[in-house]
């Protein structure tokens, strides 16, 4: 065909290497198929029948936080008549939904044991840490805010007012007082006990024992032992979970696992494509080419052949024209001697008598 | 001018689409809310083949009477002194015509007199399917459930004739009969009342009316018969009898006496006997307090669900068919069934008065010790003899109040100073007695309460639990250690100090409903620093 040997086994070998690096289940990461959490990591169980929305855990993470201090005060109650979500110096709301009785519930960060964000962020802004805590880490942050649509709870907010340097905010779980050994601020805080904070595993499992025992109070099911692939903050409720602003739509699968599929495609695609469409390019280019020697060599042969055709057949027609021009002489001729024989006999006889 | 026109048909689709967002959602596929007006009748013919099916009418009853007046006549038929409480019919079957060629005309005729009217004719959804509004707070639908002070006023009134009046002069024949299978007759039974429901139940069959059927041709009949006769009667309108705000403005009789139906005052029930000729009963009988019992519940039919005869008929120990193979032991114990001994035991509980203790305490209730609250007799001995079962049952039953005791008030201090913790706060001054007073005030009207706590001490435990009972009990930081620079306690089940004062304080209030003590109102219970 025309292709180098030397560009045959180039192009084997960008196959190969595109094949390696793009086996799904191997990519790096976070598309791991099974994680349950790192051993000892901490919890955090909201029991939502007992909190009474008196926003101390609010007041209590601007504290520790060093957030600035809010318009309305904390124990401003009021604010509760409408819904909120996290925002930018604000790390965790308390919302108030109204049932058979009103129903409080904080939202924050859910430290998703597989977070999407984490997935999400191309820079590797967020990590999982094996306390538990997603944190976040503004050096490397290019603020393209993936990560807020990533959240499947619509958590991470971003300082929209600052030009220079905005950041992503988000709940830490307080990850440096949890290195200490201490509570997170806002479960320290909590008068009520809606808030224990606790090994995962230890509070699913006092989850579970709290429903048993009180199976006519609680909804009988631990929000976020599953959810995408299970979160580090645990709901007990007493309402089914859609009614208190709770996603029950998210499915089991972590969004790492979701989008691991796709996204292991990417490298095979990214190795093989460009070598299999260049080879493609070229063999057409190629084929082009041929094309256009071949009837460049068509043409030649066909104008020569024409060309000789004419040759021969001006060939053919000189000898004829000449012919012609011969015959045509020699019938001049021919005639000028009968025309001449006519008008003199023959000479022979006239000439001997006198 | 083309593109004129064009814009124009977006506009136009743009807005049928907005007007429209789900097509398809016709107010018959909305989900019927729970509140309904009591009036609503719905006429839902049977489909019949080769014709398609519309959808029910929903019928406002209220909303006609008031239209013709009052005039019952104009729909329904008569008879001696009452009507049929049927559509325009006696007996006949309900069909299509009748309604149309009925209710049809009378709508054109009062439209064409000029006043308000119903739908006409080729207007057919807006009586099929057609969306009925939802009643004001409070007016809605609510089934009818025995009323003893209602029950009592029929009982005693001169108004309802008895068919035998002259040998007594209770009314019970009026309205309770029986029905003679052979005979096929009602007939008049002395001794054998009970209530409508356990034979006409929710929808006719065999013959046999359904409840609706029955108790208005019963009761609404005679109150518009003696309506007619000018005698103050009860409700013949829908509202007076199943709306629930009409309902409470009816004369009400405060403590009705007790219902004639030769009940006994105590019953000795026992778990039956493995074999035949065996001397003692599989466990202590117990000695079943059925007098206050009665008070007790709303109905006879709390505990007497399907008939008046004794549990054991249907509910053996083995399970039978006739009580749906739920076995004794079940039908007593079972403590999510209101109709078992236990269930409503368990519901009374979470009454307000007494969830605030009793909605901490874990799940299973039933121990060692409250067996003996029930199973109570002292013999466990056979006792072959009705009679002499009887009067076992009268021996031994005692009233729960009886055995109550109190505590001693010096033994109950009347403040208490919880400062252990005191960093934002100023230590708390609890009004402790006052407390106990007002939880004791709740509960020792109750006989349930008194039958099972049989000593006051037993208040106590509300709070002071996981201890024995005691008149000095643990502090309550012997378990509850505070929590110290943010460490966390030691186990999840055991909160940290502040958490078990604030959870066992809040939630005891929230659960009572005591509104004086608001949880997010912390300057009540503590002054800040």
């Amino acid at each position: 065909m025309g292709i180098s040997r030397r560009k045959f086994i180039g192009c084997l070998g960008a196959l190969a290497l595109g094949q390696a690096a793009g086996v799904p289940g191997t990519a790096k990461g976070a598309a791991g198929k099974e994680f349950s959490g790192w051993p000892d990591s901490l919890g955090v169980l909201h029991d939502i029948t007992k909190c009474i929305g008196c926003r101390q855990c609010e007041s209590a993470c601007q504290r520790v936080n060093n957030l600035p201090a809010p318009e309305t005060a904390f124990d401003d109650l009021s604010v509760l008549d409408r819904k909120r979500r996290t925002d930018a110096d604000v790390f965790t709301v308390v919302n108030r939904f109204d049932s058979d009785r009103p129903v409080f519930v904080k939202k924050q960060c859910n430290h998703c044991l597989e977070p999407a964000c984490a997935s999400a962020c191309f820079v590797k802004a967020f990590e999982k840490t094996p306390e538990g805590a997603v944190v976040y880490d503004e050096s490397l942050c290019v603020g393209c805010r993936y990560c807020m649509v990533a959240c499947p709870f619509n958590i991470p907010a971003y300082e929209y007012h600052k030009a220079l340097d905005p950041r992503v905010t988000k709940c830490t779980l307080c990850h440096p007082r949890i290195k200490e050994g201490k509570r997170p601020g806002c479960v320290e805080d909590c008068p009520a006990g809606a808030l224990i904070s606790g090994k995962r595993d230890e509070l699913i499992a006092y989850a579970w024992q709290r429903i048993q025992t009180f199976p006519e109070r609680y909804v009988s099911h631990v929000y976020g032992e599953h959810e995408m692939g299970g979160t580090s903050w645990l709901y007990l409720s007493g309402h089914p979970f859609s009614e208190v602003g709770m996603r029950e739509d998210l499915g089991t699968k972590s969004a790492p696992e979701l989008t691991a599929g796709p996204l292991s495609a990417v490298p095979i695609v990214v190795g093989l494509w460009p070598v299999l469409l260049t080879g493609v390019y070229a063999i057409s280019k190629r084929k082009e080419k041929i094309a256009a020697q071949e009837k460049q060599a068509a043409v030649e042969q066909a104008v020569a052949q024409s060309r000789k055709q004419a040759q021969d057949q001006l060939e053919t027609l000189r000898k004829k024209w000449d012919q012609e021009k011969q015959s045509a002489i020699n019938f001049e001729v021919k005639k000028a001697l009968e025309e001449a024989a006519a008008k003199d006999p023959e000479p022979s006889q006239t000439k001997e008598d006198e | 001018m083309a593109k004129r026109t064009a814009y124009l048909l977006i506009a136009a689709a743009g807005m049928i689409l907005l007007l429209f967002p789900f097509p398809g959602k016709t107010a018959l596929e909305k989900e019927p809310g729970p509140k309904i007006p009591p009036d609503r009748i719905i006429i839902n013919l049977p489909p019949e083949a080769g014709r398609d099916d519309m959808p029910p009418v929903p019928f406002l009853h209220t909303r006609h009477t008031n239209s013709v007046d009052g005039d019952c006549v104009q729909c329904h038929v008569q008879k001696e002194g009452t009507l049929v409480f049927r559509y325009q019919r006696i007996d006949l079957p309900a069909s299509m015509d009748l309604y149309h060629d009925n209710c049809i005309v009378c709508h054109e005729q009062k439209k064409s007199a000029g006043e308000p009217a119903g739908p006409t004719t080729a207007q057919c959804r807006q009586c099929h399917g057609a969306s009925v509004p939802d009643p004001e707070p409070g007016t809605h639908w609510e089934k009818i459930e025995f009323d003893r002070s209602l029950h009592y006023q029929h009982e005693v009134s001169d108004h309802i004739p008895s068919p035998d009046k002259a040998v007594s002069p209770d009314n019970c024949q009026a309205c309770h009969h029986q029905y003679d299978d052979t005979a096929q007759q009602i007939v008049f039974e002395r001794g054998s009342e009970s209530a409508c429901i356990y034979c006409h139940k929710k929808e006719s069959a065999d013959g046999v009316r359904s409840i609706r059927e029955a108790s208005h041709d019963a009761c609404v009949a005679c109150h518009l018969e003696k309506k007619n006769q000018e005698i103050t009667a009860g409700p013949i309108d829908c509202y007076g009898c199943h709306a629930a705000n009409v309902v409470a403005e009816l004369p009400k009789i405060e403590n009705p006496p007790r219902l004639k139906r030769s009940q006994p005052d105590a019953v000795f029930m026992t778990g039956g006997t493995a074999v035949e000729d065996q001397t003692s009963y599989r466990i202590s009988p117990v000695i079943f307090n059925h007098k206050q019992h009665e008070s007790a519940a709303v109905s006879c039919r709390v505990c007497h669900h399907d008939s008046l005869e004794s549990c054991t008929s249907c509910h053996t120990p083995d399970g039978d068919e006739k009580g749906g193979f739920v076995r004794l032991e079940q039908a007593m114990h079972a403590d999510t069934e209101s109709g078992s001994c236990v269930g409503c035991h368990v519901k009374e509980t979470r009454a307000p008065d007494c969830a605030g203790c009793h909605d901490v305490m874990p799940r299973s209730r039933m121990n060692e010790d409250t067996c003996l609250v029930c199973h109570n007799a002292p013999d466990r001995g056979v006792v072959k003899d009705a009679g002499m079962r009887k009067m076992r049952a009268e021996q031994f039953d005692t009233p729960a109040s009886a055995e109550y005791r109190t505590v001693t008030r010096a033994d109950i201090p009347e403040f208490v100073v919880i400062g252990s913790l005191s960093a934002t706060y100023q230590p708390s001054r609890f009004p402790h007695r006052k407390v106990i007073d007002g939880i004791a005030r709740r509960v020792e009207d109750s006989d349930l309460a008194n039958a099972f706590h049989k000593h006051q001490q037993t208040l106590c435990m509300g709070c002071h639990h996981n201890s024995p009972a005691s008149l000095t009990p643990p502090a309550c930081a012997a378990c509850h250690a505070p929590a110290v620079d943010g460490v966390p306690a030691a186990a999840p089940r055991v909160p940290d100090l502040k958490t078990a004062y604030h959870e066992q304080c809040m939630g005891c209030h929230q659960k009572m409903e005591i509104a004086s003590v608001p949880s997010t109102d912390c300057l009540v219970c503590h002054e800040k620093k």
